[in-house]
């Protein structure tokens, strides 16, 4: 048995931050949480070396490569629940504002690999040489990805000011 | 392609704008149920192979058992998705398909405790596959069907399971071409127990017998990086004949007694050092990338690494 000294108290200091990497991934919550979890037993299985180092990059690799190999099609159709589940009420007053609505609509609207580019490269921050290796691209297709995900971005009318800040004119 | 201005804006976006999780979920589920998942998600594979379909198969074959595809997936929905049409048979190919992508089963691993045999698929992810096998003493034929899902097709990587009716033994695993299919027990397949500092994140890919994934023969390719350091380990089937070697030979050593090549590779743009040895009918290589080429201290991490893989 190999050790899982740590395991716990990491998930349980990293679970948030690595559930918004997953919201990225998936922009729904629920998603995003079955998304994380898989990641997590995926990272308990290594936990001694995913553990040594930067677990959160390597947990961010994981859902990243997760999501691109299976998750569409396992989320393809519904799941059949029993009962209706109640509705998330808003985290914070701001939860619906027009940004994180258009963030959302934006961000499920692009192609998955396009997704996991975007997660890893800037939410995760890891450079386009790591991201390409993470997903096994060259690094032309992350910056390809990366450019395509911009432009689809920057077509929406509730985001596109975030992303024209800053630019050069 | 994107600017440094592009780089911030989006660095913006994707970290002040992506909301904060909702209440209830802002903690953790515990190690207890992540156990409990992992028990269901074993639980839910023996459940299925319970509920399996038997085939009545050609004088002399036993009954086969098939398994839905084990991805590490989430836990499967209680109730099983209607699959319509019916599955129809599929035959993994050995080159590219009409839709230019991969149906192949590659090797896998067999966990004597359950009897669980699983195989590395990789295909275009038209379909939902299942797996079979026809159980005989002398082999296990491996047989995939699949049921059409909508959407577009891509390449995917997944892990589908079969759990066999009797213990593999010595018995030859076989695809539904007749080719066979290399199966390493579980306890075979090493891991590193070593990677240099800061080199921590370690993707394990699924094992495959193409070039697409970097890996000539079959076998298991785990990569680490960091900024600086790329580290590939590969286990491989077969002689390095068989597996490949990837440049000249710069130095000998010895990993737990068996000799080894250092092998300088010209066919990387990043210069990069392979330390390769064969031992129990595998070829173990450790390839280590720098960003500048220091070949002393890339033998010494690829020495370090091989002499604590486990």
């Amino acid at each position: 048995m190999r050790d899982r000294v740590g395991f716990d108290e990491y998930v349980a200091a990293a679970w948030p931050r690595l559930l918004r990497s997953a919201w990225v991934l998936t922009a729904d919550w629920s998603l995003a949480e079955d998304l994380l979890q898989t990641a997590l037993l995926k990272t308990y299985a290594r936990w001694p070396l995913a553990g040594d180092g930067s677990p959160d990059a390597y947990v961010r690799r994981v859902l990243a490569t997760t999501y691109v190999s299976w998750w569409r099609r396992r989320w393809r159709g519904e799941v059949p629940t029993a009962e209706l589940p109640e509705p998330d009420p808003p985290a914070d007053p701001h939860e619906h504002t027009t940004v994180r609505m258009g963030l959302a609509a934006a961000l499920a609207a692009l192609p998955r690999q396009q997704r996991a580019v975007l997660m890893l490269r800037y939410h995760a921050d890891l450079t386009e040489a790591a991201t390409a290796q993470a997903l096994g691209l060259g690094v032309g297709t992350v910056k390809r990805y990366t450019a395509r995900a911009l432009a689809a971005l920057r077509a929406r009318p509730d985001i596109q000011d975030l992303l024209m800040e800053g630019t050069t004119p | 392609m994107t600017g440094p201005d592009d780089d911030r804006a989006l660095t913006r976006l994707l970290t002040e704008h992506v909301p904060d999780p909702p209440e209830r979920l802002r903690r953790p589920p515990g190690s207890g149920l992540l156990a409990a998942r992992l028990h269901r998600r074993r639980a839910g594979t023996a459940a299925l192979a319970a509920a399996a379909v038997v085939l009545v198969t050609a004088a002399g074959y036993g009954a086969a058992v098939t398994l839905r595809p084990d991805r590490g997936g989430p836990a499967a929905p209680t109730t099983p998705p209607p699959r319509t049409p019916a599955n129809h048979p599929i035959e993994p190919v050995s080159d590219l398909d009409k839709h230019g992508l991969l149906v192949m089963l590659n090797p896998g691993t067999i966990d004597p405790t359950d009897h669980l045999l699983r195989v590395g698929l990789e295909h275009r992810g038209c379909d939902d596959y299942t797996l079979h096998a026809v159980e005989t003493p002398a082999t296990v034929r491996l047989f995939l069907t699949g049921a059409p899902v909508s959407g577009d097709c891509d390449r995917v990587l997944d892990t589908i399971a079969v759990r066999l009716q009797q213990p593999l033994s010595n018995r030859h695993v076989r695809d539904p071409l007749g080719q066979p299919v290399p199966v390493l027990h579980e306890r075979d397949r090493l891991y590193p127990g070593y990677l240099p500092p800061g080199v921590g994140d370690l993707i394990d890919l699924q094992p495959s017998r193409t070039t697409s994934l970097g890996l000539r023969g079959q076998g298991w390719l785990y990569t680490a990086d960091n900024r600086d350091l790329t580290v590939r380990i590969r286990q491989c089937f077969g002689s390095p004949a068989a597996c490949g070697r990837s440049g000249d030979v710069v130095a000998r050593s010895t990993v737990h007694l068996h000799p080894a090549e250092i092998l300088k590779s010209a066919a990387h743009v990043t210069p990069q050092l392979e330390l390769q040895w064969e031992a129990n009918g595998y070829t173990f290589t450790i390839g280590v990338e720098f960003g500048r080429y220091d070949q002393d201290e890339m033998i010494r991490q690829a020495q370090l690494i091989a002499n604590n893989l486990y």
